[in-house]
C-alpha cells in the first residue's frame, strides 16, 4: 500500500477517543489561537479586500460565515475569505518554521462544519489530523539545502484544508484518497522566493502572501470535488513522480510520512506566534523586548542598532511600503518593539510606518548578514542572531538569541491573552468570554455552528 | 522594465485595431473551436458534478453564461465550468506541440468576464488574442531540458493563457494587469503532468490536469488586483533564477522568447486545431489508421491485429487496453484506434458510457498492438513530428498500413476554415437546435460587428 493510501487510511479511520486528553486540550488551544488572529485580521487592509471578493464571487449563497463580518457565502468562498483573514497578520502558527496547520485546517473546518453541522468532537478531531498529516507530508518532502536555497515554498499546506474537509464531509477511504489527487493537482507552486526574497528585488511584497486563502479554498474544493462524485487519480504523494518532485523538492523520505502513526501528536509541537511577523523575526522582538524592560529603553536613548544573523539579505527591509513588507522587516520589527508598539493590527497602519519617530529608528538600525547562522539555520532549523544597541553615551548592549534553546513558554495564558486582545477588536467583551468559554468545552458542542455564529 | 511589466504593458495597449486581419480571421475559428467542443463536452456525464462545483462556488451571482447551460452564475467559477467543458473531451487546441491549450483557457477566461463588463466583440477578439500570444510565449520560455522533462512536467502555463485576457475585459490598469500576472503566478498549479498520465495512473484522474481549475485562477488573479492586491516588485513573478521557471519545476528559461517579437509575430496563427477527443499524440496512430483504411476496405470482423508503432509516449503512457471510464478512453491509443475504425464520429460517443461498454470496441482495442519506435519521442519533442506508423493485419493474412508524420490539424496540415465549421456544426447539433447553430455561425464569422458579447452567450445553450 502506498502512503497515500496509509495516511487517507487513518485520517477516515480515526476517532475522536483514539487521542489523548492533553491532545485535545492542546487543539483547542490551537483553535482558540486561530480564532483571535482571524478577528485581527479582518481589521486589516488586505484582510477587507479578500472579504469583498468572497462576496462578489460567493455571495447569495448563504452557506458558511465569514468571521469577524457575519457575512455567508458559498463554503468554499468561506475558506478562501477566512483563510486570508487569519493569515493576514502573520500571527498563527506553525511546526518547524516549514508549515503554518492551524490557519487552513480551522478555516476549512469552519467553512465545511458550519454545513455539515459538525459536532465539536468532530472539529477536534478533524483537526488534529491536520495537524497531523500535513506536517507528516511536510517534513518528509523538505528539500536539501542546495535546492532549497534555490526554490522552496509551502505546497503541501493545502493538504490540510482536504483533510479537514473530507474529514467533516465523511469521505471514504477511497474518496480521501481521490480527493488528495485533486488536493495535489490543484496545489499552488512553490513560489517563496519571489514572496520573501532579497529585500531589494521582492519589496514591495505581494499582497497575496503565499496564497494562504487560495491554498485553503484549492484544499477544500479537492475534498468536495471527491465528494461530487470526480475519481482516479489515486496516490499522488507516492514514487518517483509524486508530490514532492511536483512542488519542487528534491528528495522525500517516505518512511517519515508514516512511522508512528497514531501513536505521537505533532499538535504537540505547534509553535504559537508570539509577534505578528514572519517567524523568522520572532527571537530578534524577544532579544529587544527583553533589552528595552531592562535598561528601561525609550527611542531617544538609540544612537545605533546592529543585528546580525541568518537570511538577513530577505529580511533586511529599512524602508517598507506598506503593511505586508512590515510584517517581514527585522527592522520594522525592532523598532515598534523600542516604541512599545501594542501587537495588533494598528501597527501595520499607514500611519504608523510613516510615523516619523518610527521612520527615525529605522535609519539607526543596521542589518549585518552572518554565514555561520545561515548554516545553522539550513542545517538545524536554528533561528540565531546577534543584536547590538549603542545606547547613550556609547553604552553598548549585546545579547545574542538562539532559539529554540531560548524560545519562551507560549502557553495557554498567552494565548488566551492573544485571543482576548484581538478578539476585542471585534466583538464584545461579553462576547469574546462567551467564545473562550466554547471553546474551552468544545468538545460538547453539537453544532459547530454555535460557536460560528459567535464569531461577528 | 521587467518581462512581466512589458507582458502587462502589451495586454493593456492592444487594441484591435493593432490585429491583422489574418489573426483575427483565426482567432475567430478558434472560438468557433472551442465553444463547439464545449458544448459536445456538455454531454459527457461528467460536465454534472463540474456543474455542480461550480455553482457551489458562485451560483448566487448572475455575471456570466454557463456553455450548454445557461445558467449566469459569478464568472470566476463560470470561467472554470466552461473551460471545464471545452477540455472534456480533450478535443480543444493546442500551441507549441502543445506545451499549452490556450483556447480553453483564453477563450473561457474572455468570455465570462466580458459577459461581466459588458464588452463587445472586438473586445473580446483583441482579449482572446493575447491569451494566446502571452500564454503561449511564457510557455515556450520555460521548458525545461529532457533530463528534466522525463523527471517532472505540467500545465500551470494555463493560467497565463487566461489571466491576460480577464484582465483585459476587466479595463485593468499597466499596474494592476501586472499585479495580476503575479497572482496568477502565485495560484497557478504545481507541474503534475506525470501522476496524470504516467505510470500506474489508471483510473486517471478526471480532473485531468486541472484546466478548469487553472482558468480561474487567471480569472480570480484578475479580480484580485482590480480589487487592489498588488504585485509590483521589481523582480516580478517571470524573472530571474529565482522566477516562474523554476517554480514551475523547469531547470532552464529563454527569457527573451518571453517578450520576442510582441506584437509583431503572431503565434496564435499556428493553432493546431484538435482533431480527435484524445490525447494529441493519439493523433498520428488514428490517421494512420485512417490512411490504412482509405487503400483498402477492411470487415472488422476480419481483423486479426493492429500493430501501432510508436514512442515511449505510446507504448508506456498512453496504453489501456481497458479504459474504465472518459478520461482513461481519451488517453487510450487502442481505444482511439478502436474508435477510428468502428466509424465513430469523433466527440462524446467515443467515451459515452454505452460505449466504454460496447464488447464489440473493447474486443477490438485489444487487438491493437503497441510497438516501441526508438526514434519517435525524439522527432516529436525536437521536430514536432508523430511518426506513427500503423499495420492492419486480416484473418486472411492481408496487411495494410499507413503512415503519417504530421497529423490533421497540425500546422502543416491545418484544418480549412470549412472543416473547422462543419465540425462545429456537428458538434454543436448535440445540444443546440439548427436556427441557433446557424446563428452562432454567422455571429462569430462577424464577431467584430458584435455589440455585446452577452448576444452570443445567450445562444451557447439550448432555449428555455
Amino acid at each position: 500500500m502506498g502512503v497515500t493510501r496509509i495516511l487517507c487510511q487513518h485520517v477516515v479511520n480515526t476517532k475522536y477517543d483514539d487521542f489523548p486528553k492533553e491532545v485535545i486540550e492542546q487543539a483547542k488551544l490551537c483553535i482558540l489561537n486561530i480564532l483571535g488572529v482571524t478577528f485581527g485580521g479582518y481589521k486589516t487592509r488586505i484582510g477587507q479586500l479578500h472579504v469583498k471578493m468572497a462576496k462578489d464571487i460567493g455571495g447569495g449563497i448563504p452557506e458558511a460565515t465569514i468571521i469577524g463580518d457575519g457575512a455567508k457565502v458559498s463554503c468554499p468562498l468561506a475558506s478562501y475569505a477566512n483563510g486570508n483573514l487569519a493569515f493576514a497578520l502573520d500571527y498563527e502558527d506553525m511546526i518547524n518554521y516549514i508549515i503554518h496547520p492551524g490557519y487552513i485546517s480551522v478555516s476549512s473546518g469552519l467553512a465545511i462544519g458550519e454545513v455539515v453541522k459538525s459536532s465539536g468532537k468532530e472539529f477536534i478531531t478533524a483537526i488534529i489530523l491536520a495537524y497531523e498529516i500535513a506536517s507528516r507530508i511536510a517534513l518528509s518532502m523538505q528539500p536539501t539545502i542546495e535546492r532549497g536555497s534555490k526554490v522552496w515554498g509551502e505546497q503541501y499546506t493545502p493538504f490540510a484544508a482536504t483533510i479537514t474537509a473530507g474529514k467533516l464531509l465523511g469521505l471514504d477511504e477511497d474518496q480521501m484518497d481521490i480527493a488528495f489527487g485533486i488536493t495535489g493537482t490543484y496545489a499552488t507552486v512553490p513560489s517563496a522566493y519571489k514572496y520573501f526574497g532579497i529585500v531589494k528585488d521582492t519589496r514591495p511584497m505581494r499582497e497575496v502572501k503565499l496564497g494562504w486563502g487560495w491554498m485553503c479554498m484549492a484544499g477544500v474544493f479537492g475534498a468536495l470535488s471527491a465528494k461530487e462524485g470526480f475519481r482516479g487519480g489515486y496516490g499522488i504523494l507516492d514514487g518517483d513522480e509524486g508530490f514532492w518532485i511536483m512542488a519542487g523538492s528534491d528528495r522525500c523520505d517516505f518512511d517519515k510520512m508514516t512511522e508512528n502513526l497514531g501513536n505521537k501528536y505533532l499538535i504537540m509541537e505547534t509553535e504559537f506566534k508570539v509577534h505578528p511577523s514572519i517567524g523568522w523575526v520572532h527571537p530578534v522582538y524577544m532579544a529587544t523586548k527583553e533589552l528595552v524592560d531592562k535598561y528601561e529603553l525609550r527611542p531617544e536613548h538609540i544612537e545605533k542598532i546592529i543585528v546580525s544573523g541568518m537570511q538577513i539579505n530577505r529580511i533586511d527591509d529599512y524602508s517598507p511600503a506598506g503593511s505586508v513588507d512590515a510584517m517581514f522587516s527585522l527592522p520594522y520589527t525592532i523598532a515598534t518593539t523600542i516604541l512599545r508598539e501594542k501587537l495588533l493590527p494598528d501597527m501595520y497602519s499607514e500611519e504608523k510606518i510613516s510615523d516619523p519617530r518610527v521612520q527615525e529608528l529605522l535609519k539607526k538600525i543596521k542589518c549585518v548578514p552572518d554565514p555561520e547562522a545561515d548554516r545553522l539555520w539550513f542545517e538545524k532549523q536554528w533561528l540565531v542572531f546577534t543584536i547590538e544597541m549603542i545606547i547613550n553615551g556609547g553604552k553598548h548592549l549585546n545579547r545574542q538569541i538562539i532559539w529554540p534553546k531560548e524560545r519562551p513558554t507560549f502557553g495557554k495564558n498567552e494565548v488566551k491573552q492573544k485571543f482576548w486582545d484581538l478578539a476585542n477588536l471585534v466583538v464584545s467583551a461579553e462576547q469574546a468570554e462567551k467564545i473562550l468559554q466554547t471553546v474551552e468545552k468544545l468538545e460538547s458542542l453539537s453544532d459547530i455552528s454555535e460557536l460560528v455564529d459567535m464569531l461577528y | 522594465m521587467s518581462i512581466t511589466r512589458k507582458l502587462a504593458k502589451f495586454a493593456v495597449n492592444l487594441k484591435f485595431e493593432d490585429l491583422p486581419e489574418n489573426v483575427v480571421f483565426q482567432a475567430k475559428l478558434n472560438i468557433l473551436n472551442i465553444l463547439g467542443k464545449a458544448l459536445a463536452g456538455y454531454k459527457v456525464n461528467l460536465a454534472k458534478p463540474y456543474l455542480n462545483l461550480a455553482m457551489s462556488i458562485g451560483g448566487g451571482k448572475e455575471d456570466a453564461t454557463l456553455i450548454g447551460n445557461g445558467r449566469k452564475i459569478a464568472c470566476a467559477p463560470a470561467a472554470f465550468f466552461n473551460s471545464s467543458l471545452a477540455t472534456m473531451l480533450d478535443y480543444d487546441d493546442t500551441l507549441h506541440w502543445a506545451l499549452v491549450h490556450p483556447g480553453n483557457a483564453a477563450i473561457s477566461a474572455a468570455l465570462a468576464t466580458g459577459e461581466l463588463t459588458k464588452k463587445n466583440g472586438k473586445d473580446i477578439i483583441t482579449s482572446v488574442v493575447l491569451g494566446y500570444e502571452i500564454g503561449g510565449r511564457i510557455s515556450l520560455a520555460i521548458q525545461p531540458t529532457m533530463e528534466r522533462f522525463h523527471k517532472v512536467w505540467g500545465l500551470g502555463n494555463q493560467a497565463f493563457a487566461a489571466a491576460p485576457p480577464a484582465g483585459k475585459m476587466l479595463n485593468l490598469t499597466e499596474e494592476q494587469m501586472t499585479s495580476t500576472l503575479g497572482i496568477t503566478g502565485t495560484y497557478a498549479i504545481v507541474p503534475s503532468a506525470w501522476k496524470y498520465l504516467g505510470e500506474g495512473t489508471r483510473p486517471m484522474r478526471e480532473v485531468k490536469m486541472g484546466w478548469g481549475w487553472s482558468c480561474m485562477v487567471g480569472v480570480v488573479a484578475a479580480l484580485a488586483a482590480r480589487e487592489g492586491l498588488r504585485m509590483l516588485q521589481p523582480s516580478n513573478i517571470l524573472e530571474g533564477e529565482e522566477g516562474w521557471y523554476i517554480m514551475h519545476g523547469s531547470d532552464k528559461c529563454e527569457f527573451n522568447k518571453m517578450t520576442e517579437e510582441l506584437g509583431t509575430r503572431w503565434d496564435i496563427l499556428k493553432t493546431a486545431i484538435k482533431a480527435y477527443p484524445a490525447c494529441y499524440l493519439i493523433f498520428g496512430p488514428c490517421d494512420a489508421t485512417k490512411e490504412a483504411l482509405e487503400k483498402e476496405r477492411i470487415r472488422i470482423k476480419d481483423i486479426e491485429k493492429i500493430i501501432v508503432k510508436g514512442g515511449r509516449w505510446i507504448k508506456e503512457r498512453l496504453s489501456d487496453y481497458e479504459p474504465k471510464g472518459v478520461v482513461d478512453a481519451q488517453f487510450s491509443t487502442q481505444w482511439a484506434i478502436a474508435m477510428v475504425i468502428m466509424g465513430i464520429p469523433p466527440g462524446p460517443e467515443w467515451c459515452s458510457e454505452e460505449r466504454l461498454y460496447d464488447p464489440n470496441a473493447r474486443q477490438l482495442a485489444k487487438k491493437v498492438i503497441l510497438e516501441l519506435d526508438p526514434d519517435a519521442d525524439r522527432a516529436w519533442l525536437e521536430e514536432g513530428k508523430s511518426l506513427n506508423t500503423v499495420e492492419i493485419f486480416t484473418k486472411g493474412g492481408k496487411k495494410v498500413s499507413g503512415f503519417v508524420d504530421h497529423p490533421k490539424g497540425e500546422q502543416p496540415n491545418p484544418f480549412t476554415p470549412d472543416e473547422i465549421r462543419d465540425t462545429f456544426k456537428r458538434l454543436a447539433a448535440y445540444v443546440l437546435n439548427p436556427m441557433q447553430i446557424n446563428k452562432i455561425v454567422d455571429m462569430v464569422e462577424n464577431l467584430e460587428k458584435l455589440k455585446n458579447i452577452s448576444e452570443l452567450t445567450a445562444l451557447l445553450s439550448p432555449p428555455a
